[in-house]
């Protein structure tokens, strides 16, 4: 089903007489549209939790190819900007492992190994550091900094990295077709309805200032 | 022995039982590789050092001063020495320690010890100290023996602090030869175990990993103590296994009075 498709799926509910009728008729499309997307990431986040099985997640992984290295004067260190463009970057799976992999875009794809912030000083102290020489990669904010490791030297001729993402829902397009989670239809649907339920619909609200929802 | 069929390796990369861990754990991300390739590494280490006594030889050049610095000779893996020699016209000669204590053994004068060095006496020694089997220039040296040390003027000292031997003055500076217990960790990245080492290895980082899981209840940690352990008794009865040549090697030392290993 398309991105689309998910949202004139809840406004039918919506419109329809099977809704409750405190939230029935009262909510664009654009709001729809982002209570689905709440659902739906939560969704996500949760099966990994209650499965731990990252290739189940597998049909929403994007991949981008050309994510320019930029380098950060005040750490002296390379980086790239999470390669997301929605408002939400990322899906916070443990560990960070919403980014699936990181590669430098040498001729052969150099794979970079996650480690965690500021575990350099402790890696560094020990002999893995000698041992493994792949370059390393941590994510601070919303950047990707690759390690000062002695092994991201080789690559310093390297303008761009790939990077393969389990993709938070803003990040699809609105025709784009989106698989749901097997078995989590009702639920992902109650979710989103109960979502809306809890949030005063838009033409109740009286002070006319507060920042409004996004129309799409 | 056949080269048609290939059979999987006898060696393996130190990566290789990592792989298995991850095999095992269902695991297979880059998260917990750092970890538990630094657990290996520990791992084999200490088996090298407490269980096997894995002894390497390395040739190093004595400078101007009389001293070998060990780590700007790149000696990282050196845990312990075991012998000194150093090759005159083809023999091999041990030195002597001095930790500036008298040492009461049959000495020769300074004069002919400088002489030896020179090589113009005393070559015609035949017994010597066994030298473990090493490469050197691209050829196995299996049968170097050197001859017993306790000349005057002919000491060495390790200096702890400055990981540094110092040798006496006597002795030219020229290549010594240097026996040592190693961590048989080679941190070039080409470490290379025997396969037999594979299973003590996986196990041990299942276990490192479980000791520290706090999710894990005491049962489960001693399931995997206790896999450990009888990984650790399969490689030491392999290792240790008693055979004809270790007999012999009794045999050989106590009626020689020779070094006993």
């Amino acid at each position: 089903m398309t991105k689309d498709g998910w949202v004139y799926l809840v406004q039918n509910f919506l419109g329809g007489g099977s809704a409750p009728s405190d939230i029935r008729k009262k909510y664009r499309k654009g709001i729809v549209s982002e209570y689905v997307g709440m659902s739906f990431n939560e969704a996500i986040v949760q099966i990994y939790l209650s499965t731990h099985d990252l290739d189940s997640l597998n049909s929403y992984v994007k991949v981008y190819a050309t994510c320019a290295i930029a380098t950060d004067t005040v750490w002296a260190k390379k980086y790239i900007a999470i390669p997301t463009t929605s408002s939400s970057k990322i899906l916070q799976i443990p560990d960070n492992k919403a980014i699936r992999s990181v590669w430098l875009n040498t001729t052969t794809k150099t794979r970079c190994m996650y480690r965690k912030m500021d575990a350099d000083q402790v890696y560094s102290a020990l002999e893995v550091n000698t041992y493994l020489a792949e370059p390393r990669w941590d994510l601070l904010g919303e950047r990707i900094y690759f390690s000062s490791h002695a092994g991201v030297s080789p690559y310093d001729v390297v303008t761009t990295a790939t990077v393969k993402q389990i993709v938070p829902w803003s990040e699809f397009a609105s025709d784009e077709d989106i698989q749901m989670p097997f078995e989590s239809n009702n639920a992902l649907f109650d979710s989103v309805v109960n979502k809306l339920r809890s949030m005063s619909p838009q033409d109740k609200i009286i002070d006319q200032n507060v920042v409004q929802p996004v129309t799409k | 022995m056949s080269l048609v069929t290939p059979k999987t390796a006898g060696f393996v990369n130190l990566s290789y039982c990592v792989n298995q861990f991850q095999l095992d754990r269902d695991d297979f991300s880059d998260r917990l590789k750092e970890k538990a390739t630094q657990y290996a590494i520990n791992i084999i280490s200490k088996y090298n050092i407490f269980q096997s006594r894995n002894v390497e030889v390395a040739y190093l050049t004595i400078d101007a001063n009389g001293v070998i610095n060990l780590t700007t000779a790149g000696l990282t893996d050196y845990v312990d020495y075991v012998k000194v020699g150093i090759i005159i016209k083809g023999k091999l000669w041990n030195l002597s320690v001095n930790n500036k204590i008298t040492l009461r053994r049959t000495e020769i004068p300074a004069s002919e010890a400088v002489d030896i060095f020179n090589g113009t006496s005393r070559d015609d020694i035949t017994d010597g100290y066994y030298y473990a089997g090493h490469y050197y220039n691209g050829i196995y040296n299996q049968a170097v023996y050197g001859y017993g040390g306790g000349f005057a003027k002919s000491y060495f000292r390790y200096d702890n602090e400055s990981n540094e031997f110092q040798f006496d003055t006597a002795i030219p500076t020229t290549k010594i030869v240097l026996e040592y217990l190693s961590t048989g960790i080679k941190l070039t990245g080409a470490t290379v175990i025997p396969r037999t080492y594979v299973d003590y290895v996986v196990s041990a980082i299942h276990d490192k990993f479980a000791f520290f899981d706090k999710k894990l209840t005491r049962g489960e940690k001693a399931d995997f103590r206790q896999r450990f352990i009888e990984e650790e008794n399969i490689l030491e009865n392999f290792d240790y296994k008693f055979d004809i040549q270790a007999y012999l090697d009794m045999s050989y030392a106590s009626q020689h009075q020779g070094v006993k290993r």
